[in-house]
């Protein structure tokens, strides 16, 4: 934690400590990465690859997926099935539709909410149950509280999504056999969603008054980066969408952050 | 050799989002080694000083130097001066995953470029704590939270000590035991004390910034403070009550019927007391037996400054 203050620091430390005492926290951290970076993917790839072993093939489906023949004309899902269709050769249907279209959704949606979701609790619930005052009456600046929150969360989703990562990139090698073009882009999916979810948190922590109300919110928040992963499945073709999702990402949380503080600043958070 | 000024307030206006004012063009010093208290009821823009202090609010006109430092324009060095001041807040929330020795461990290590710092045995001891080193914060009785968060601010022997209403909300016994544990603390300090509590400011303070609706209503010793507010003559006269209100009616005094006597305000009690006695002695012809000042209780001071 070398690009912290040594302030900072301790205050990350605190951070780090509380987190892990706290049951909430914990059962967040592991348990949405662990259903959507791990049961899920591990559940998809391994049943298509005994479904690919040992049953006949299946008849093929459009791009993959059970739906009405007169969805296919819908526009995106078109698109989808175009983009699927360009980079599945070779692999049935389920699997080139899980891996591109399925998985980045599940990184996205694993790396944003987890730090989200504890960050609301340890930003704004610090705040609803006035412990603020306390730390703020430290010799520390707001700036310094808020950066070791932020850090603290975002150390603690990456602590227990990275190692699940890991299984799934074990996993996606092996029984997928994807390169580790595949894999590194994912994991820049991962870096760029938690980058988001920093934006997301903060933003919420400068509008939020209060868990309920940042719960609300939070949603709208979370819908934009959303957004731009259903864009960016449904328009950028092959691999190449986990990159460009995942660079997005990471400048729209990198926006959030400078927006946040250039048009919010930190006098929302303690007022 | 003139005293240093460890905290300057200059024409402060404070205006928050919602356009409520905190703040407005207060101006205060307070001199290295006072011991001064800003006196105001709830929402008197005491709890604001604090927090521009403490660097979480900026103001929006004006200006703020702690130990010589513009706190908003000079952040870094605001960084490093906020090292020499203590700061114990209104009412804070306690942790309830954190002990209280955990709490005082992790002020000592922020404070840890300094000096002198205390351990936090000898913080918990100072304040009687010692036996609440293991207990969680939150299962603390408000008084030890109270001490909790004094023993935070001392634990670097602060030059600079900013208390925000520390016996708000108590019940008078702990809060007496609090106030001895804050006199100590206020010792050989610059030290200001935020209260709505007048008992408690005097008892602690030797001046004081009187604070209305975000203004400073008044400063100075609590003598220079009696003085300077709404100063009165009693007279009374052997023609009684009604003449003598009416002659001092005649001569443009606002008086009234005090107890057998007349309380006239008089804008300087010096200054215009011989006149006034010269205008009913010589000019109406009253016979008058009594005229003496009178010191307003600070009591009453602070209700009639409150309407």
């Amino acid at each position: 934690m070398s690009l912290l203050g040594s302030d900072t620091r301790l205050l990350w430390d605190k951070e780090v400590q509380q987190l892990t005492r706290s049951p909430y926290a914990m059962l967040t951290s592991f348990v949405v990465p662990g259903a959507l970076v791990v049961i899920g993917p591990v559940f998809a790839v391994v049943t298509e690859h005994f479904k690919r072993e040992y049953y006949a093939p299946a008849p093929p489906h459009y791009a993959g997926v059970a739906v009405p023949p007169q969805a296919g004309n819908l526009l995106g899902f078109s698109s989808i099935h175009r983009t699927v269709a360009e980079v599945t050769a070779g692999r049935s249907d389920a699997e080139g539709y899980f891996l591109y279209i399925l998985l980045p959704v599940l990184f996205v949606l694993a790396a944003l909410l987890t730090p989200v979701l504890t960050a609301l609790h340890s930003l704004i619930g610090e705040r609803e149950r006035r412990s603020l005052e306390l730390l703020m009456a430290l010799p520390v600046l707001v700036n310094d509280i808020v950066t070791a929150k932020l850090a603290a969360n975002v150390s603690m989703a990456l602590a227990t999504i990275l190692p699940m990562f890991g299984v799934d990139a074990i996993l996606l090698m092996n029984v997928a056999h994807v390169g580790w073009t595949f894999v590194g882009w994912a994991a820049v999916l991962l870096v760029g969603s938690v980058a988001a979810s920093v934006g997301a948190s903060l933003l919420l922590a400068l509008t939020a008054r209060d868990l309920r109300t940042a719960m609300s919110s939070g949603s709208l928040i979370i819908a934009v980066p959303l957004s731009l992963t259903g864009l960016c499945v449904a328009l950028i073709p092959g691999v190449e969408r986990f990159a460009v999702l995942g660079l997005l990402l990471f400048a729209l949380g990198i926006g959030a952050v400078y927006g946040g503080l250039r048009w919010l600043t930190y006098e929302r958070y303690t007022t | 050799m003139d005293k240093l000024i460890q905290i300057h307030f200059k024409a402060v206006t404070k205006r928050f989002p919602d356009t409520t004012l905190g703040l407005q063009e207060a101006s205060w010093a307070i001199e290295e080694g006072a011991r001064a208290c800003l006196l105001g009821r709830r929402g008197s823009g005491k709890t604001t000083a604090v927090r521009i202090l403490e660097g979480s609010l900026e103001p929006t006109g004006g200006s703020v130097l702690l130990l010589g430092v513009n706190i908003a324009q000079e952040p870094r060095r605001y960084r490093s001066i906020r090292k020499r001041v203590g700061i114990v807040p209104q009412n804070p929330g306690m942790y309830s995953d954190r002990t209280a020795g955990e709490y005082l461990a992790l002020a000592c290590s922020l404070y840890s470029d300094r000096d002198r710092v205390i351990t936090p045995d000898e913080a918990e001891e100072m304040l009687g704590l010692s036996e609440y080193r293991h207990t969680r914060m939150d299962y603390l009785s408000t008084n030890y939270q109270r001490r909790l968060a004094l023993a935070a601010a001392l634990v670097a022997d602060p030059e600079v000590l900013i208390l925000d209403e520390p016996t708000a909300g108590m019940e008078p016994l702990p809060a007496h035991d609090l106030r001895n544990y804050l006199e100590l603390a206020m010792r050989n300090r610059t030290t200001l004390l935020c209260t709505a509590n007048q008992e408690e400011a005097q008892r602690l303070c030797n001046y004081v910034i009187r604070l209305h609706g975000g203004r400073v209503e008044a400063e100075g010793t609590w003598d220079q403070i009696r003085e300077g507010s709404l100063p009165r003559l009693r007279v009374a006269a052997r023609e009684g009550v009604d003449r003598l209100l009416a002659e001092l009616q005649k001569f443009g005094f606002n008086a009234e019927a005090d107890q057998g006597s007349v309380l006239v305000e008089v804008p300087n009690v010096r200054n215009d007391g011989p006149e006034l006695l010269r205008k009913l002695l010589n000019e109406a012809k009253v016979e008058v037996y009594e005229c003496a000042p009178v010191r307003p209780s600070l009591e009453g001071m602070f209700v009639e400054a409150g309407r």
